[in-house]
């Protein structure tokens, strides 16, 4: 009875997103010079920062204990989930916008669950860039097998969860003090800015920091150290923060949601 | 009005009105102090015991990236400016003008990108004094350098005007100014000083223009040399005139290509 259920819930999802992913594939092909160059574009900016990691570490071969092979690794899963966050999940980041403007009274309006459809109604194709990078840079790292693969794999959808929840949390800030924006946007480039170093550079209360309220080490070292050395415990602490970052950023968007005020405004979604 | 003067008011004029908005720049800087606080932390980790690598200590490292930010995240994406009025017809709105048109989005780029450098580079100095330190600086050194930074700044303008003016012959320049502009954060010195690049990275980057205009500056603020100063404004002066040339034929071709529909 509950897996009919379940089963049917599941059907009824895929199939919204589907046509989601239709919606938003018919309007990237519409525009397809635009599209192709934005991937690109995705592409050549994260190359760029890989490209100083390749110029630093011949210079300095060796950083805290970590070498070019451990931040290509790094590089490489950070932009997948990254990809995977903002690829198939953009609108989340625009939660502050949107609870501001009073734009939940769309979702509000409709038969299903505010989060999860504003979350998947809108699809970023360009996206694909960073996603693609990241996939392209694994192939690059030393002793890869099908089995990093696969944990690369885990690892990457474990830290769009994060990045997801992350972003959650900061967007509903608006709910509590008005337009976060501005400070949401800066914690959030402070999210991604951090984990794209190794935080291994950092001590005392900075690393504390970033193993708490900016969760960056969990999106870099923990999946990178699986990487190299895969064991079990690592995996069940990525995967309890993964989760448990996520109930709590649902909790706190639900709390949010019984302050927000309609914005009474007219607007065409498109 | 003359011409030079009907320029500074416009310049003037956006001066003003960003200056209205200089708590939300100033705000963003946060961002800058997180990317300082990042390169500190790395830079102590790579110099450890080391007080000297490739001619530079420390605080002269930290205070050369201050620079570099300076420099680059005081600008604007202009090129969208002009993507967004080719593409949308705007721009004819502003052919009949009695101004020239680039001079015009010159004037207003100089007074936001003014603004925002006072701010990005005062965050920042007040940042890296803090945590690291100062360097040797003499006051007497402030005009030539504020020269450095000005043609720098009119450099990363023509530069971006000719990204933007791509515009007349292609729908999107998205990727095409992700290849050029990162071409030149990355060849220009703007995350390492060239020093630190091995070959032939090294070379590439010396040879090609863009080191005039990030790594030049901030090596000359970091440590001023009144014989580098020379060469290196010499070498503005030649790369300017050759990248406002190609510039100005890309407007004037481009311009005669313009089909503007509308009422």
């Amino acid at each position: 009875m509950v897996g009919n259920f379940m089963t049917a819930k599941w059907r009824e999802w895929s199939g919204l997103y589907f046509e989601y992913l239709k919606c938003n594939f018919a309007q990237a092909i519409e525009y397809k010079t635009s599209s192709i160059s934005q991937i690109m574009g995705m592409f050549i900016n994260d190359f760029l920062w890989v490209a100083f990691w390749l110029i630093y570490f011949k210079k300095f071969p060796i950083l805290n204990g970590w070498t070019v092979n451990d931040v290509l690794a790094m590089w490489s899963i950070i932009t997948l989930s990254f990809g995977i966050q903002s690829g198939f999940f953009l609108n989340l980041m625009q939660l502050p916008q949107i609870i501001t403007h009073g734009q939940l009274d769309y979702y509000l309006n409709l038969p299903r669950p505010v989060l999860p459809h504003l979350a998947m109604s809108k699809i970023s194709y360009t996206n694909l860039g960073d996603m693609v990078f990241g996939l392209a840079i694994f192939f690059l790292i030393d002793d890869i097998s099908i089995k990093k693969f696969i944990i690369y794999l885990i690892v990457a959808v474990l830290g769009s969860i994060i990045y997801a929840s992350f972003i959650i949390l900061i967007g509903s800030l608006s709910f509590f003090i008005g337009n976060s924006d501005s400070i949401s946007s800066n914690l959030l480039n402070a999210l991604v800015h951090f984990s794209t170093y190794p935080t291994k550079i950092f001590t005392g209360w900075t690393r504390v920091l970033l193993f708490t309220v900016i969760p960056a080490g969990f999106l870099c070292e923990v999946p990178v150290e699986l990487l190299k050395n895969f064991n079990w415990n690592s995996l069940i602490l990525l995967m309890s923060v993964a989760m448990g970052l996520f109930c709590i950023a649902i909790k706190i968007f639900n709390i949010g949601l019984k302050r927000y005020e309609s914005g009474n405004m007219l607007t065409m979604k498109n | 009005m003359n011409s030079l003067a009907k320029y500074l008011e416009i310049m003037k004029i956006t001066l003003k009105s960003k200056w209205i908005y200089v708590y939300d720049t100033l705000l963003a800087q946060f961002f800058l102090v997180i990317i300082l606080f990042v390169y500190i932390n790395l830079w102590k980790m790579t110099y450890g015991q080391q007080t000297i690598i490739d001619g530079f200590t420390l605080p002269q490292m930290i205070w050369y990236l201050v620079i570099a930010e300076t420099i680059i995240l005081s600008m604007i994406p202009f090129h969208r400016v002009l993507e967004k009025e080719i593409r949308e017809g705007e721009i004819a709105i502003r052919l009949n003008k009695p101004y020239s048109y680039l001079a015009f989005h010159y004037s207003a780029y100089l007074g936001e990108t003014m603004l925002k450098a006072v701010v990005v580079f005062s965050v920042g100095a007040l940042f890296t004094w803090t945590t690291v330190g100062t360097i040797p600086f003499q006051i007497i050194n402030i005009p030539v350098l504020f020269l450095v930074f000005f043609l720098a700044n009119l450099f990363n303008f023509i530069y971006a005007s000719i990204i933007g003016l791509i515009s007349f012959w292609t729908e999107d320049i998205t990727g095409m100014f992700f290849i050029l502009e990162r071409a030149k954060w990355l060849l220009g010195g703007f995350l390492l000083p060239l020093e630190v690049f091995p070959e032939p990275a090294r070379s590439i980057a010396e040879s090609l223009p863009f080191k005039n205009f990030i790594y030049g500056p901030a090596k000359l603020f970091t440590q001023f040399d009144s014989h580098f100063a020379y060469h290196l404004i010499g070498q503005q002066l030649i790369y300017l005139a050759l990248f406002g040339a190609l510039a100005f034929t890309l407007y004037s071709i481009g311009i005669k290509r313009l089909e503007v529909n509308g009422g």
